[in-house]
Formats: C-alpha cells, sequence, structure tokens
C-alpha cells in the first residue's frame, strides 16, 4: 500500500499538535509554517505558577515542540508559503522557501551577530530552546536596510553569509490537509483614544510577555522599573460592535487573571485594578477563584473613556463614575490592554485556495462540527484559533479532532479504491481491533 | 467504554467508527432509556439523537450492555479484564483500554435561593420543558399560562457553566417571541462561547432586561425580587409570575466508585481528572484509562465530541506504546528483600504496581518515575533504565575536576519534565548560572531518596538543588511532594549535625522558566559564599592525640 503524505498548513500549537498525533501512524507529514520559527503565538507565552500551576499551559507548547524535533516521519518546512495549490485528484501543494542559514557554521556567526543587533529585528532568536534553527536571519528587514548596517557585527553578515542565496521551490503531493493557520492579535491602535503605543507605558498584554521573555520580569517599558500601580483593561477588540469584533476572545480574561496573579505573587505591594465588563472564568476549576481574585484585586465595571500621558511618564484613565455621572482620572503607572483574537487576515485568501467557507466573523469554518456528513468531505480539514478563539489547550484538543476526521477520511478513501468493508488501516500496530495486544494473548 | 445517556454513545460511536471494537457499558439505564434528558432541544435535534440511539444497537462493532456496573477490574492497557455486573449476572469481558463517558447532573439550587416552597419557582430544566410546549400546542403551559413577567436567576452560586449561559439566552429569547417580560438576573454574564455574544445582543434586541449584580439579589418573602441596581441607582423590586433558578453541575454519582476500582487519582471535587496539566485532554494517571466528557470537567456539547475524537486518535498510539513496551521490563521488585509492606502500591501515582505473592512492577504502566524506587525502605525496587550508580559517579566526577578560584559547587538534581529542560533553556538563553554549577539529570524530583539527595554533599558539594515541577503540574502527580518533604527532613537533620539546612534547597520550576532557573542558582550560589566551603571537605588534623 502506498504511504499516504499529509500536509498541515501553520506552525503553531494546533498545528505542532497535529502533527505530533498523526506521527503515531503510518503516514508521511508535512509542517508548514511561514515564520522562521515553529511554535505561533503560544510559544511567546511565560509560565503563570503562582507557586502553584495556574494552568495557562504555555509550559504544553514547549513540551509539544520538544516531541515533535524528535518525531521522524514530520518533514518541518519553515519560512514557507504555499505559491499554488492544484485541486486535482490528488493535491499538489507548491511552496516557496526563504533561505534559512541553518548549518552550524551559519548558526555560530548569526549568533554572534545577534548579540550586536540592538533590537534592529535583522538576526532574529527563536522563542524557545527547542527551536531549530534557533537563529534566523530576517531578509526582509535586510533589503530594507540601503544604508548598510548599525554595527560592525552585522556588516561582517554580508562578507560570511551569502545573502543573495534565491528562494527554493518545491512541490508536495498530498493526501489530506489540516488548517492550523492560526489568529491575529487585535491592533490596539484601532482604539485611538487608548493612545498605544503613542503612550510608552500603554501596552498590549502581548508585549508584557516577550517584555517577560526578554527580561525576565513584567517592567514599565518607559523605564524598565517595576510599577506600583497598574491596570488591565479588558475586551480591547473584543465583545465590541463597533470594532466590528461581536464575539468574546474567551482567553483574555482567564490569561489576564493569571497574569495579574503570577504578578501580584512577585510583588505583593502591586496594586492591580481591572477595568472589565464580565468575568470570563469558565469551567470546573477556575484556577483563580472569584473569592481570591476580588479580594487581591480592584475591579471596576466600566470601560476607559480614554487613556492620556500625565506626570512623570505615568498614564491617566478616565472613566465614568460609579455613582454620580460624571468623569473621573487616576494614575496608573501602567496600563495593560487585554487584546483579543481575531482572524487571521489571510483568511479570505486561504478560503479561495482551499474552497472552504469563513463563518459570519471571517473565521474559518470549524470541519470538525459538520465532519460527520463525509458525502461531500474533500479531505481538507480546519484546526485551532483558525475556527474561533481557543486557548492553549481547547487548541490542542481541537487540533485532535481533526486529526481524527483526516484519518477516517483517508480510511474510507483507501477502503473505496480497494473495496475493503470499512475498517481503519493505518494502525502500525498488532493490535486487533479490540486494542487486545496480540503477544499478550498468544 | 463505561458511559452513560448521549456522552457514552457518542464517544462509542466515535471510536467505533475508527474502526475499534466497542463494548458500551451503560451505567444509568435511565438515562439510556431516555434521550430526552436534559437536552434541550435547540441544543440537539430530537430526530438526530433518536438516530444516534437506534444506530448504537445496529453498530457492527458496538455490544451494547445496558444496565451493568463496572464491578471490578484487573489487569492492564492491553489486557484489561473487567468484570460487569447486571441485575441478575455478572459477565466479563476483556479489553484493550478502558473510556469512562459519564454525565453530571443538573442539580436545581431552589434551596439556596430560598425557593424551596414557592409555588411559582422553577429550574431552568423545568423551564425549558415547560418551553417545549410552545413548539408542540402553540402556546404556553402550565404556569406559563398566565405568566407575563419572568425573572431568571444566574449565576450566583455557581460560576463557569457555559452551557448554562447558553441555555439562559436560548430561553430569554423563546420566551419574548412569546410576548414574556424577561428580566436576567447574573453576576457575570458567561459569553465566552460561539455566538454567545450576538445572543445576547438579540435578547436585548427582543426586549430581555439583563441586570449585572455583584452580590446575589435579596428574594423577599412574597417570592419578589429587590435589588439596589448599579446603573440605575435606586432599588429596584420586581414581583414576576415565575421565578427561573439556576441548577448546579454536578458530577456523575459513580465517579468516586470509578476511581476506587480503576486505582486512579483522586482529584478530590468528584470529578474524575486529575487537575493537571500532563492528564489533559482525556487522559489519566494510568495508562490505556480515558475519560470524556462533563465527569472530566464542565464544558458544552461541542467539547464532548472533540474529547471523544480525541480519545479515540490516542487509543492507536496508546497501543503502539504497548507494543513497544512489550517484554521489556521497567522496574523490577526484589523478592527476597521485599518485605511486604505495600509501600510502593501505595506510593506509585500510575498505579503500576499490582500485588501478586509479591508486588509486580507492570512494564505497560510504569512511567519509570523511580517514585516506588525511592520510598521502598528495603531497597527492593530497581528501576531498570535509572543507574543511580551513574548518577552517584557523574557526581563524583564533576566534583573532582580542580578549580583554581573558589567558586561554590553546587549540585542540581533536576527533573526531566520541567527543571532539567529550564536549564537547557537557561544556558541556550544566555542566562547568568554559577561557575560550579553542575546540572544531573533525574526521572522525577521524587525519585531522589535521602541518601542520593546527600550523596552530593558527601561527594564534596557545596549545596544541593533540587528541582521539581510546580504543584499539579507533576506528571507523577505527587513526587514534588515527595521531594518537598525530604529536602525539609534532609534540612532539620543537616542543622542536628551542625551543618547548615540551606546547603540544601528545593524549588518547583516548569520547562520553559529560564530565568527562575538562573535566579534560583545564583541565590543558591551567593547563599554557599557566605556559609563558606563544605564543611567535610576541610582538610582535616591528624595530630589528635
Amino acid at each position: 500500500m502506498p504511504n499516504k503524505t499529509v500536509a498541515i498548513i501553520g506552525g503553531g500549537i494546533a498545528g505542532i499538535s497535529a502533527a505530533l498525533e498523526l506521527s503515531h501512524y503510518d503516514l508521511d507529514i508535512h509542517l508548514i509554517e511561514k515564520d522562521y520559527f515553529l511554535g505561533g503565538q503560544a510559544i511567546n507565552y511565560n509560565c503563570k505558577a503562582n507557586g502553584q500551576c495556574l494552568q495557562c499551559y504555555a509550559c504544553l507548547v514547549e513540551q509539544k515542540l520538544k516531541e515533535l524535533n524528535q518525531a521522524n516521519n514530520v518533514h518541518i518546512h519553515l519560512a514557507s508559503r504555499i505559491s499554488k495549490f492544484n485541486k486535482d485528484a490528488n493535491y499538489e501543494l507548491e511552496l516557496v522557501k526563504d533561505p534559512l542559514f541553518d548549518s552550524e557554521k551559519e548558526q555560530e556567526i548569526l549568533k554572534a551577530a545577534y548579540k550586536d543587533d540592538n533590537n534592529d529585528g535583522i538576526v532574529l532568536r527563536g522563542a524557545s530552546k527547542n527551536n531549530i534553527p534557533f537563529f534566523a536571519l530576517n531578509l526582509d528587514k535586510i533589503k530594507e536596510q540601503d544604508q548598510g548596517f548599525s554595527s560592525p557585527a552585522l556588516s561582517k553578515l554580508y562578507e560570511q553569509l551569502d545573502l543573495n542565496r534565491s528562494k527554493t521551490k518545491q512541490s508536495l503531493e498530498v493526501q489530506g490537509i489540516i488548517l492550523a493557520t492560526g489568529f491575529q492579535p487585535f491592533d490596539p491602535r484601532r482604539i485611538q483614544t487608548y493612545h498605544y503605543p503613542v503612550l510608552d507605558n500603554v501596552v498590549s498584554a502581548f508585549d508584557m510577555e516577550k517584555m517577560r521573555k526578554a527580561k525576565g520580569d513584567y517592567l514599565r517599558p518607559s523605564d524598565n522599573n517595576l510599577p506600583q500601580k497598574i491596570s488591565f483593561i479588558q475586551c480591547v477588540g473584543s465583545r465590541s460592535e463597533t470594532q466590528g469584533n461581536l464575539w468574546c476572545s474567551r482567553v483574555c480574561c482567564p490569561y489576564a487573571l493569571k497574569m495579574a496573579e503570577a504578578i501580584k505573587t512577585e510583588n505583593p505591594d502591586i496594586d492591580i485594578t481591572f477595568f472589565y465588563m464580565d468575568v470570563q472564568n469558565a469551567g470546573r476549576n477556575p484556577t483563580i477563584s472569584p473569592e481570591s481574585y476580588t479580594s487581591r484585586f480592584r475591579f471596576m465595571r466600566m470601560m476607559p473613556v480614554d487613556i492620556l500621558p500625565g506626570s512623570d511618564s505615568s498614564v491617566i484613565i478616565r472613566y465614568m463614575s460609579s455613582d454620580q455621572d460624571k468623569i473621573e482620572s487616576e494614575d496608573f503607572d501602567l496600563a495593560i490592554l487585554s487584546i483579543g483574537i481575531e482572524p487571521n487576515p489571510e483568511n479570505e485568501q486561504i478560503s479561495d485556495m482551499f474552497n472552504l467557507d469563513l463563518d459570519k466573523y471571517g473565521f474559518l469554518e470549524d470541519r470538525s462540527s459538520v465532519a460527520n456528513t463525509y458525502a461531500d468531505n474533500n479531505g481538507i480539514f480546519s484546526a485551532g484559533t483558525a475556527t474561533g478563539p481557543k486557548n492553549i489547550a481547547e487548541s490542542i484538543e481541537h487540533a485532535g479532532q481533526a486529526v481524527k476526521d483526516l484519518l477516517t477520511f483517508l480510511s474510507d478513501q483507501e477502503n473505496k479504491e480497494y473495496g475493503y468493508q470499512r475498517q481503519f488501516i493505518f494502525n502500525q500496530n498488532t493490535s486487533d481491533r479490540r486494542g487486545l495486544d496480540r503477544n499478550l494473548h498468544s | 467504554m463505561i458511559g452513560e445517556g448521549w456522552t457514552g454513545i457518542c464517544t462509542a460511536k466515535e471510536i467505533a467508527d475508527f474502526g475499534f471494537e466497542v463494548v458500551l457499558v451503560e451505567d444509568n439505564a435511565t438515562l439510556g432509556q431516555d434521550p430526552e434528558f436534559w437536552i434541550p432541544s435547540y441544543l440537539m435535534d430530537r430526530q438526530e439523537l433518536k438516530n444516534e440511539y437506534e444506530g448504537i444497537n445496529k453498530h457492527e462493532l458496538i455490544e451494547y450492555l445496558p444496565e451493568r456496573k463496572l464491578n471490578g477490574c484487573t489487569g492492564t492497557v492491553g489486557k484489561f479484564s473487567v468484570q460487569l455486573k447486571g441485575e441478575k449476572d455478572t459477565l466479563d469481558r476483556t479489553v484493550g483500554a478502558i473510556v469512562l463517558a459519564h454525565e453530571s447532573r443538573a442539580v436545581p439550587l431552589l434551596e439556596s435561593y430560598g425557593l424551596k416552597d414557592a409555588q411559582n419557582a422553577v429550574s431552568l430544566f423545568q423551564l425549558e420543558m415547560m418551553l417545549e410546549s410552545y413548539d408542540s400546542r402553540g402556546q404556553g403551559e402550565g404556569l406559563l399560562q398566565n405568566a407575563n413577567q419572568i425573572a431568571i436567576l444566574y449565576g450566583f452560586d455557581q460560576e463557569g457553566d457555559i452551557l448554562g449561559q447558553r441555555r439562559v439566552m436560548e430561553s430569554v429569547a423563546k420566551l419574548e417571541e412569546n410576548g414574556c417580560d424577561v428580566y436576567v438576573y447574573t453576576r457575570n454574564l458567561k459569553v465566552a462561547d460561539k455566538d454567545l455574544e450576538e445572543l445576547y445582543k438579540d435578547n436585548r434586541n427582543m426586549g430581555g432586561i439583563f441586570f449585572k449584580l455583584q452580590e446575589k439579589p435579596e428574594i423577599l418573602s412574597d417570592n419578589s425580587i429587590s435589588h439596589y441596581d448599579p446603573v440605575l441607582l435606586r432599588e429596584l423590586n420586581l414581583k414576576p409570575d415565575i421565578l427561573v433558578v439556576e441548577e448546579e453541575l454536578k458530577p456523575s454519582p459513580s465517579s468516586e466508585r470509578l476511581i476506587d476500582i480503576l486505582g486512579l487519582t483522586n482529584p478530590g471535587d468528584k470529578f474524575l481528572q486529575e487537575n493537571n496539566i500532563h492528564r489533559l485532554p482525556v487522559s489519566t494517571n494510568r495508562t490505556g484509562i480515558y475519560t470524556v466528557g462533563t465527569i472530566r470537567d464542565i464544558m458544552s456539547f461541542s467539547n464532548i465530541k472533540a474529547d471523544a475524537a480525541n480519545v479515540a486518535v490516542r487509543l492507536n498510539s496508546c497501543f503502539e506504546h504497548v507494543n513497544k513496551q512489550y517484554a521489556t521490563t521497567k522496574a523490577f521488585v526484589d523478592k527476597d528483600k521485599c518485605c511486604y509492606c505495600l509501600t510502593c502500591y501505595r506510593s506509585c501515582p500510575h498505579g503500576a504496581i499490582r500485588l501478586e505473592d509479591k508486588p509486580v512492577i507492570s512494564s505497560f504502566d510504569c512511567q519509570v518515575c523511580g517514585i516506588c524506587a525511592s520510598e521502598c525502605p528495603q531497597e527492593a525496587i530497581t528501576i531498570v533504565d535509572v543507574k543511580w550508580e551513574e548518577i552517584k559517579s557523574a557526581v563524583s566526577g564533576v566534583l573532582k575536576k580542580s578549580d583554581k578560584e573558589y567558586s561554590p559547587k553546587i549540585i542540581a538534581y533536576c527533573c526531566e519534565n520541567s527543571a532539567y529542560e529550564a536549564g537547557l533553556a537557561a544556558k541556550m538563553f544566555d542566562r547568568a548560572l554559577p561557575a560550579g554549577l553542575e546540572i544531573i539529570k533525574v526521572p522525577c524530583a521524587g525519585s531522589m531518596n535521602l541518601d542520593l539527595i546527600l550523596s552530593g554533599l558527601k561527594e564534596g558539594a557545596d549545596g544541593i538543588l533540587l528541582l521539581g515541577c510546580h504543584p499539579e503540574a507533576c506528571k507523577s502527580s505527587k513526587g514534588n511532594t515527595f521531594a518537598y518533604w525530604r529536602t525539609w527532613r534532609l534540612r532539620k537533620i543537616l542543622e542536628e549535625v551542625g551543618f547548615s539546612g540551606e546547603r540544601i534547597h528545593f524549588e518547583t520550576l516548569a520547562e520553559n522558566m529560564d530565568f527562575e532557573f538562573s535566579k534560583y542558582a545564583m541565590e543558591m550560589e551567593e547563599a554557599l559564599k557566605n556559609l563558606g566551603p563544605n564543611p567535610l571537605m576541610q582538610p582535616v588534623s591528624t595530630s589528635t592525640t
């Protein structure tokens, strides 16, 4: 029987999980990522434990990435974009890849240059130690640098590396596809009254994660000191008809609460205020109970009107007072915007290319919820936040569901071809259909 | 497969469709008999539901055994023997894996709202039943006949039932459609599920009124509701014709019995799955035992199906694991040394030890965490893959390296699931690390017994770091607890013999915590600099006479 080949598009947590689950089957798996590194958005998050695991799931991403590097039937294509998709009997994907500079010598050169990069973003480093290669060269950035490089180490790159190495093309023939193309974080510049990023100390929660990754603490960007009074503003770009986003992004509340908890645990004297509509802390064990969070943080049920510059690089948040019809102003050291989840801006292209509908919000159609009607099934499935807001654990689970649908589809195809009764044929092992081990029986 | 109701049916079907044979045992037959149990029609089409039930009986790969309970279970993944007790007889079946798919119960909270005896108070489920009369008869029945104003109290006595929120909003829509005025009292409106925000907007457009309050509103003796409204800034009173009260989702009453029979780790809140990221989404502490649906967590319907699919996919890798492990011994008990104290049986977090004439460690279940070996008072257990002697010699090898400048020698015993990875990350990201730090990989912080931890000091290290996972994130459930106890005890012992207890330190980490790894190591170095070198390594003066 010929080996089946499948492609997973998107190397975030959903794509990684899907590849990992599929790697247990007798298949060739191609994981295609447009960025230089695997891990997507989720790899940038920090552990939020407050002495106890708060179930933020950030370490699961690290763990899955490590396991993925050990799977030998997964082929990883980094810095690759799909230029063509041919919908004939066997799907044909054409990939265009940027050069990676992944030899040991080239990595050494990049490592040396990374230290001198001064955050120009020319040499990039993976967010996880499990990113292979660990350093990458941002070729788009280099093209912008017509004046030459800012430091001697960087200009050395020209001499040492062949920067004119051209893109390569590769075509893949696959029988099934999982689209795990992820989401886009809401751009807080769209709410102009919050003055992001004009004010140094108005940051998105995502900026804070990157800050924590780079510097080891949640600091105030203006002076790299610990802030004493922080406000979280929830629902930035979510639950808002004016922004065109009439959905709850569902991850931001638990996420912001956990970040606040992590900050407060390190520095108990920091005052933390939440501006919010409703706390979306759901599930059997909301890890931080309402009793605990309402006693540790101040909760203000309102959305701020605007954020203005205050004295000494603090920010002034103005909001409607709760007992009278007037505007109150309050100083904060730092305002953290809990930005929501938006559809990937490329979803329309993806939808055209792969013949997949978009839902009314612009997310990809969730194929796993309709996949039981196999009649019109064409072997293309969607997973993770590409289909709507999900947290890390939910993305992993959703990927598992897409894997099941894909495997069932492939089996059905095979059975049709060979005229079998419905049965599953990709099991590598010797177990029979009840899962009983033959060796154990004999 | 042991299950109840729609969760059971759905899971059995997913697994069977995937090509596995399924023995479906219905724990509670009444639920199976009545497919309409608490699934409102807007959540699932009735016809579809009936079809699913009939499909189960016809499915060639499903053997359906209603009205039976799991009474006993022996064996391990690949070959479990289960006893299924019915009213008259007990059936035995041999299965490769066990899936638990029980449903939660919706318990009305009338009493906690003080509405137990109120004639016009109903639970959400009762309301939903009445609402169906609109469809069947075109008009309201029972209490709904003359009802105009309806109040729904939701989310004050339980947080986080996302499915319940959808039920409230669907009910509001239906009531408003039929000319009622609906008032919803809630604390936090849970809209974190597909389309709920839009449903909420529709509700308000139809005339539904939502009061969001921090505290439960007061219910007066005449069953009217009184609260101070934070928006209108005054007291409001409402005397509704019907009061609808939320329900609390309680896990299936079977869960404690199942935990007992199957040797699962008890999370202590009547659910079946531990609160542990390593168990997500559907695993338990035992290989080959899975859990699906509302018995593991509160979830919405789409998640139950996702759970079922995830079990199906994982079964294959689970059996693959069985095959790979076949005939390889991971750990064994020296029968001559064993005194049958059952410490290993009690301490194994994976239920891998069964009792025959002496304890036997199952190769399929064993996850090589080493906790049993470290707890065994007779040192009768050998873990094949973990060479303690190698760890010991690595320690002494490291310490013999001469250092020109004095820097404290620190041995860090790191759990391979978390701290060891964090240590590697700290190196890769160039975080500050003590010059004299040596990282030793161990299977679990809980695998280090007192002797092993101390051996580092004996061999000449100035300090010992024991690094494991955060509480509730330990792959072996309680390895970190053992490590914590042991360091605590060792510190006491050290202090008694005149050492400083600070020479041994335990911390918890996650695998992406390179900063913390560096921080703990540097703090240790700082402390050791103040304490000075290991007194055992001081030259001992020989002229004692």
